[in-house]
């Protein structure tokens, strides 16, 4: 029979009203000949009573057919009545998987299969066999349904070993069977979805896989499986929505993300990668390879601003590591970071403060006759200029000191403007400015009036230093004594000629 | 205009006849990370090169015309008076112990005095290889007071450690410019330093000729660590010879260099605050 006749069929069944399963499988079958009837699933919702279940046979047939005026009417109707629909509840989460991308199909886990999680929201398979009730991952398998999963997975052991490619969809249908069992039964969607998909069947691979998801799995191998769908679909926001969807889930690791990023950068999605990367480091702010990559990627997109930001923050959480000096070397190309850290750390202004302390000490030592028993009062200079020297570090360079700068009154300050400069051509260039890019600051700042005075009164300490470590010389500048003994030209060259 | 030439054409027979045996560094190859324009280091360089030129060079140049002409009386005249800036403004052990002079007021002066035209372009020419880097690192005020401090400790261990009660006055830059010198090998030591060395290139020529390559290269680069290490052995065995046995005769002072050198450590207190916060956390400056 042909794809119309199959159709005819189940249209009159359908208005009859007698047999709507039977109904529901002609029209099922005239839709595996004949995929983008969008009238099928239209009449196939009208063979099942639960609003939700028609909802998604309206979907698809709006999916082939956005114009579907009909279809459009009915969805309207059907999300109003669904608008009443429970919220998921949260699911506890489940033992790491190995995922695996390759085609081949994956060996079939050895019984007792893994325990089921406590799980969201009931939801139901669209498949081949027809709507009808599937038991979710909220409920547990009862010993019976367990021997069924494995007798099907047997099924479809034996059909894919004989190696026939017509005994594949056989195959295929076992695990769809599974899948009525255990929505999210890993191993059995993973199987189905890839030769549903090397078979051309992307959208049923898509809709199974969508439907362990809207069912609440958190089996992180779904959600990759997901991602590669969508890819190749080209669905690449889905594809961004779903990997972001993996970053909770505690057994994911980096190596995998990095993975499922690369993947989705290779189809040329690299802002969407920036997207779900970011949204990852706010969930692995440690993770000193996701924030290398981010810097990687947002490197390769022109926004060096930043990936230095990146970069720098992965540097920043362990130094020493492989990541770390991978880190340094891609900073080696932009101009350093100063953070909050830097600007607010009181003992990196005393430094400072020290470099004023050792420069009056050594004026101080040679002033007194390179007899350090001699300086006397200048030790006092020499100290004075470490006050100095600090309140002129904190009012120049190291204003956000704290406590210091919360105890004076300061504030935050507003972040500044980001000037970039422009070549003849409008394209942005480096400038030639000093010192380190301004991270935004949450520190408070001194106030104004309060950094001027410790500018004056820390000029005035340094100055009063000076003259007190550098008296003798100071009198002998003014009143210069001349050389006691300075050789004679006519004895040197004498010497020499000698 | 013949005299500019002629003027150019003297610093490139000094600097060619500086690097045919060693290696003379002239440029560094590391990035300048903060992008910092080098005043400071322009600033040194003008006042050394203004000090010597407008203040010494003519007492020189007033000694050579005196001689090319036989005129002896004024041949003496000119070579006491830049006898008498050097003994006066030199680095003098006494000037400092009796209040001589303008007592330790020298210590800036000596540093800023050279003795002759190649002095000063050996000088300048390792201050602008290391210095335009370091000051990148320290900021332009900063780099200025850890030059200051280096050129002291400089001065003073040049007179401290020699135990010899020798009167002979210190000038130049290069204690200062040791200092910068040993920062570098502190913060930079696997930076690659372009240097003019006219042995190098020709050793390089049958290596570049097999390889294919341009035959011939005016500057190779070499990593800094083997220059400075270079530089600190060969001026800490004669130090070392001058600590034990004293040394009253002038010439070069290789302990102010050695002491210069050792002034580096102090870089830490001048430098940038996150450039710190990396070189502690065992980063890439």
């Amino acid at each position: 029979m042909d794809a119309q006749t199959l159709f005819r069929e189940g249209v009159m069944a359908v208005r009859e009203g007698k047999d709507l399963n039977q109904a529901r499988q002609l029209l099922l079958q005239s839709l595996k000949l004949e995929p983008e009837n969008d009238m099928a699933w239209l009449w196939i919702s009208q063979t099942v009573s639960d609003p939700q279940k028609k909802l998604e046979c309206v979907n698809r047939a709006l999916k082939i057919n956005p114009d579907n005026g009909k279809a459009l009417d009915l969805r309207l109707k059907l999300t109003k009545a669904l608008t009443t629909a429970a919220t998921p509840q949260p699911a506890a989460p489940v033992p790491i998987f190995d995922f695996k991308f390759d085609d081949k199909p994956t060996d079939p886990p050895k019984a007792p299969y893994p325990a089921p999680a406590k799980p969201p929201p009931p939801a139901d398979l669209v498949d081949e066999a027809g709507l009808r009730e599937a038991p979710t991952i909220r409920t547990p398998l009862s010993p019976a349904e367990d021997r069924e999963v494995k007798d099907l997975l047997e099924k479809a052991d034996a059909y894919i070993k004989t190696g026939q490619a017509e005994e594949v969809e056989n195959a295929i249908e076992q695990w769809v069977r599974i899948l009525e069992i255990r929505v999210d039964h890993e191993f059995a969607i993973q199987n189905s979805v890839r030769y549903l998909a090397r078979l051309g069947y992307m959208d049923d691979a898509k809709e199974l896989i969508w439907r362990a998801i809207d069912a609440g799995t958190l089996l992180p191998s779904i959600f990759v499986t997901a991602v590669d769908i969508a890819q190749r679909m080209h669905d690449h926001s889905a594809a961004a929505d779903m990997a972001k969807r993996l970053l909770p889930m505690p057994e994911v690791d980096d190596a995998l993300l990095l993975k499922i990023t690369d993947q989705m950068v290779k189809y040329g999605q690299a802002e969407q990668v920036v997207e779900v990367l970011a949204a990852a480091v706010t969930h692995r702010p440690k993770s000193q390879k996701l924030l290398i990559r981010l810097g990687e990627l947002l490197d390769e997109l022109g926004q060096k601003d930043k990936a230095m930001r990146y970069f720098d923050r992965a540097a920043r959480i362990k130094g020493g590591t492989k990541e770390a000096k991978r880190a340094d070397k891609a900073l080696m190309q932009f101009t350093p970071i100063i953070t909050d850290r830097e600007r607010g750390n009181t003992w990196l202004a005393v430094r400072e403060a020290a470099g004023f302390l050792v420069f009056y000490l050594l004026l101080g030592w040679q002033d007194a006759g390179m007899n350090l028993a001699n300086m006397g009062i200048r030790w006092l200079g020499v100290l004075l200029s470490l006050l100095g020297g600090y309140f002129v570090i904190t009012a120049v360079s190291s204003p956000q000191q704290q406590p210091l700068a919360t105890w004076l009154g300061g504030t935050v300050p507003p972040p500044k403007p980001q000037k970039q400069l422009v070549d003849p051509y409008g394209n942005p260039i480096d400038s030639l400015s000093s010192g380190p890019l301004e991270d935004p600051t949450e520190l408070t700042m001194l106030p104004q009036a309060i950094r001027w005075l410790f500018f004056i009164l820390g000029a005035a300490l340094l100055s009063f230093s000076f003259y007190i470590v550098f008296s003798t010389a100071l009198r002998l500048l003014f009143n210069p004594v001349p050389p006691t003994y300075i050789p004679n030209i006519e004895d040197l060259l004498l010497e020499a000629v000698r | 205009m013949g005299a500019f030439f002629s003027f150019m054409f003297q610093i490139l027979l000094i600097l060619l006849l500086m690097s045919v045996v060693f290696p003379l560094p002239v440029s560094d190859t590391g990035t300048v990370r903060y992008k910092t324009l080098p005043i400071m280091t322009y600033v040194l360089i003008t006042i050394n090169s203004l000090v010597f030129l407008a203040w010494q060079a003519p007492h020189l140049i007033a000694a050579t015309q005196a001689e090319q002409f036989g005129l002896f009386e004024p041949l003496i005249q000119s070579l006491q008076a830049y006898v008498n800036q050097i003994w006066t403004y030199g680095y003098r052990d006494v000037f400092l112990r009796s209040g001589e002079s303008i007592g330790a007021f020298t210590t800036f002066t000596s540093m800023f005095m050279h003795s002759g035209f190649d002095h000063l372009i050996g000088n300048m020419v390792y201050l602008w290889a290391f210095g335009r880097r370091i000051e990148d690192a320290c900021g332009p005020w900063r780099y200025l007071l850890f030059y200051l401090t280096a050129g002291m400790i400089a001065n003073m261990g040049s007179e401290l450690l020699n135990p010899a009660n020798s009167d002979i006055p210190s000038i130049g830059a290069s204690g200062a410019i040791a200092g910068i010198m040993g920062a570098y090998l502190i913060l930079f030591p696997g930076a690659r330093v372009n240097c003019l060395w006219i042995l190098g290139s020709v050793l390089r020529l049958p290596i570049a000729a097999i390889r294919g390559k341009d035959l011939w290269n005016w500057t190779i680069p070499i990593p800094s660590f083997i220059l400075l290490i270079y530089f600190a052995v060969e001026n800490a065995l004669p130090s070392f010879e001058v600590m034990q046995q004293g040394d009253d005769v002038g010439g070069v002072n290789t302990l102010a260099h050695l002491a210069g050198f050792l002034a580096c450590l102090l870089v830490l207190l001048f430098v940038r605050k996150d450039l710190f916060n990396r070189f502690i956390a065992g980063r890439s400056l």
